[in-house]
């Protein structure tokens, strides 16, 4: 270790170029993965309801109450097997109005939704009665909010409900639960921006609005599952029609739809991933080619002082992994940095995907290392070694 | 000489000139795809970012303009909307004064135009620029060379004349729009005072400032009659990107003043989230040049290194730093330059169009321009690079420890 150390001060400004070099490729990788996985996070947790015989339904129209709780659903649609969508509700605060969305745990683990400060998971929590709230709002977390909603029974009577904030949700991102378009899975989403006359809203968990009796009700896009044989597009339309609810479009051309609209941007950024492959391929060979050739005498001298070859190549791959890890170290902290300030509107996240990726290329580096000393070692003398210059 | 000993090192350094050549090669792949990305994503950015929104007339009012000269030319409404339209000079300037003032102050210009008859060209059309203040209409920055603040606060019956105009080429010069096209104008003479436009007397104030056709005529907006349809629709520029509530600050404006003579046009907002995706791109684009710029610093190092005892050699016959540090520097770009540059016209060539139909804008940005300033530009990285090492070498290793 201490000679891996010594080697690399000896040849500290090569080293210094090399960790800058690998930190920028670690950097570029978790820029490539977050692209791609920014395409598949929307898609990810509505892939089994698409993946399932059924439709995506407008219910925003129709009067009926059966459009609006579950169990109305089902009556008006006994072969339904699973119903998915976002119930709203709406609370009051003095004179401002809020619109509040429920979201089961499903979609409270599995949603991406960006918060400026807290924690999404607190929703999950029974101690108090966590929301979250857009920016706008002007609460800060761990505040309590007075709200009142009308009573269900007699809508000119009012309840109070006391929430307490548990997060911030952050500016420009995409909602699940409200209108999108596209014919994809995007239609279950919409982009919250609040310069674009978008009002303030409250996030609640299914469990809240249960324990607190809340009348939350569909009143947008749901989507109803079928069982494969009972799935009949025609008779489905024809049902809905009569209670002004729209059919919008099966679960089979969202997917198809979804897949065409991912790998449509996958196929764009393929020529990129192909250059940022050939780049790193290419960086590490000239790293490791340059560093094995500058040290070839020094390897020459201590095979001539009795170390083997494979010593000589452990030596060089030490030498790799300390600048590997160092490298992984700086980019992790330049990323998190990056994304809290210079980066912070770009899609850059880091994630596992991205640290696996990252350890990945390091593996890679690291391989290349031993190889090339062993290549350009293998056809020379160590007497050779010792007369060049 | 110089190409002599070049080919002599490639034969004795083969590794260093195979990874020299190799790297140019590669570096300029990469500065041509990073900057084509760039490009391509940035206009897909401003593509979204429209900074302009565009107020609509809904019919035309030419069947009450069929005595004005070229009106059998062309039909009351077409495709490309109507020379006489349902939107006025008040009420356009009355849609701008409703708008609330930080609005009003959002604006960089208002653009339109009229087709009047004037007493130079019989038919003319005449272009405006103007914006709305707290004050009243002001001519735009562009124009404020042209009328001072107060002559288009009054509404002064106020033109320059384009200098051509006093000339015999006046005859030569035919205004026209997609409908119609001027016969030639007439020559103005340097004793007259007033033109006739619009069936108004105004006041030559003087000849045209920066215009480089010479042929303008240019009146203030604000000095039009009041029932003066412009043609079929305004501009209003803004000086950053055009906001929701701007947009709907003007849908107002216009529901007020003009709701059934007007409506304004669909404004395209990019999705935010889709500038963050592409920003992400152009993100990777430039850090793979800088990727690119860290390789040469490495290559470089690796070359100094290896010259130490020739450069030393070189310097003890005689050889200055500087007239050393040259002749390193144009070996390297002896040898990189042809292989930088054969990479760029296969890029041009056989890249680019294999690459359109992922990146349509990148095709557009590329010409000999373009891709001598990346040359450019991959010269001036590799000379600092190389210098900045080679002073540090230098500056550190004496002759005698270059020699030994």
């Amino acid at each position: 270790m201490n000679y891996v150390l010594k080697f690399m001060k000896r040849n500290i400004l090569i080293t210094l170029l090399q960790i800058i070099q690998l930190s920028v490729i670690f950097v570029v990788i978790a820029f490539m993965i977050s692209t791609i996985n920014y395409r598949m996070q929307y898609y990810t947790p509505v892939k089994d309801i698409l993946s399932t015989n059924g439709a995506l339904v407008d219910v925003a129209a129709t009067g009926s109450n059966d459009y609006m709780t579950d169990s109305g659903i089902l009556k008006k649609f006994p072969k339904v097997t699973n119903i998915t969508g976002v119930k709203f509700g709406n609370l009051l605060s003095g004179d401002d109005s809020y619109n509040y969305y429920v979201y089961d745990d499903k979609i409270i683990d599995q949603v991406p939704l960006k918060l400026d400060k807290g924690d999404i998971s607190t929703l999950k929590k029974t101690d108090k009665n966590y929301c979250l709230i857009t920016h706008d709002m002007k609460y800060d977390v761990g505040d309590e909010i007075a709200l009142q909603e009308p009573d269900e029974e007699d809508p000119e009577k009012y309840r109070d409900i006391i929430l307490t904030v548990a997060g911030i949700i952050s500016d420009n991102q995409l909602i699940y639960g409200q209108m999108g378009c596209g014919g994809d899975y995007r239609n279950l989403y919409c982009e919250y921006r609040s310069d674009d006359g978008f009002e303030p809203f409250i996030i609640v968990s299914d469990n809240l609005t249960k324990k607190l009796k809340m009348t939350a009700v569909y009143s947008d896009y749901v989507v109803l599952n079928y069982p494969k044989d009972s799935y009949d597009k025609t008779k489905l339309i024809q049902k809905l029609s009569e209670d002004w609810a729209t059919y919008q479009y099966s679960t089979d051309e969202m997917r198809e739809n979804s897949k065409k609209y991912i790998y449509e941007e996958l196929y764009t950024i393929f020529p990129i991933i192909i250059c940022v492959m050939i780049l790193t391929i290419f960086t590490a060979i000239i790293a490791n080619a340059i560093s094995s050739k500058r040290n070839l005498k020094k390897l020459g001298i201590m095979y001539l002082c009795g170390s083997t070859w494979k010593k000589c190549i452990r030596l060089s791959m030490s030498n790799s992994i300390i600048i590997g890890i160092v490298s992984f170290i700086i980019s992790m902290i330049v990323l998190h940095i990056g994304k809290l300030t210079f980066w912070a509107d770009t899609t850059v996240t880091l994630g596992s995907w991205q640290i696996i990726s990252c350890i990945t290329i390091m593996l890679i580096y690291i391989s290349i290392s031993m190889i090339t000393p062993f290549l350009m070692i293998r056809k020379v003398q160590p007497r050779d070694v010792l007369k060049s210059e | 000489m110089l190409l002599k000993i070049i080919l002599n090192r490639i034969k004795n350094q083969r590794f260093f000139a195979t990874l020299m050549i190799f790297n140019a090669i590669i570096t300029a792949f990469i500065c041509c795809f990073s900057y084509g990305v760039y490009q391509n994503y940035a206009q897909k950015i401003r593509d979204g970012e429209g900074k302009k929104v565009v107020i609509n007339s809904l019919y035309s009012v030419a069947d009450k303009y069929k005595d004005v000269k070229y009106a059998d030319q062309y039909d009351m409404d077409d495709e490309f909307g109507s020379e006489f339209s349902s939107i006025t000079a008040k009420s356009l300037i009355d849609t701008l004064m409703a708008l609330p003032d930080e609005t009003k102050n959002a604006i960089d210009y208002v653009n339109c135009q009229a087709t009047m008859e004037d007493s130079v060209f019989q038919l003319n059309f005449y272009d405006f620029h103007f914006k709305p203040t707290n004050k009243g209409i002001v001519a735009a920055n562009i124009d404020k060379n042209q009328f001072t603040d107060e002559e288009y606060l009054n509404g002064e019956k106020v033109v320059r004349v384009g200098s051509s105009l006093y000339t015999d080429k006046a005859i030569n010069i035919t205004p026209a729009t997609v409908r119609w096209q001027s016969e030639g104008g007439r020559q103005i003479s340097k004793n007259e005072k007033e033109l006739s436009i619009n069936n108004e007397k105004y006041k030559i104030i003087g000849k045209t400032n920066n215009d480089t056709s010479g042929f303008r005529i240019i009146i203030p907006f604000t000095s039009l009659a009041s029932d003066t349809p412009i043609r079929t629709s305004a501009d209003i520029v803004f000086y950053k990107n055009v906001t929701y509530k701007q947009v709907e600050d003007i849908k107002n404006a216009v529901a007020e003043i003009m709701p059934d003579k007007a409506e304004v046009g669909d404004v395209s907002f990019i999705k935010t989230i889709e500038k963050d995706y592409y920003k992400t791109i152009i993100g990777i684009a430039l850090l793979m040049s800088l990727l690119s710029g860290i390789n040469l610093a490495m290559l470089y190092t690796f070359y100094i290194e290896n010259d130490k005892k020739r450069l030393s050699i070189l310097r003890l016959c005689g050889c200055t730093k500087n007239r050393s540090i040259m002749l390193s520097l144009f070996e390297i770009v002896l040898l990189t330059t042809p292989f930088f540059i054969l990479m760029q016209v296969l890029f041009q060539t056989i890249i680019i169009p294999k690459l359109a139909k992922q990146f349509p804008y990148m095709e557009e940005v590329f010409s000999i321009k373009i891709h001598i300033i990346l040359f450019a530009f991959y010269l001036l990285i590799s000379i600092i690079i190389m210098l900045i090492l080679l002073q540090i070498k230098m500056k550190k290793n004496k002759i005698k420890e270059g020699l030994s």
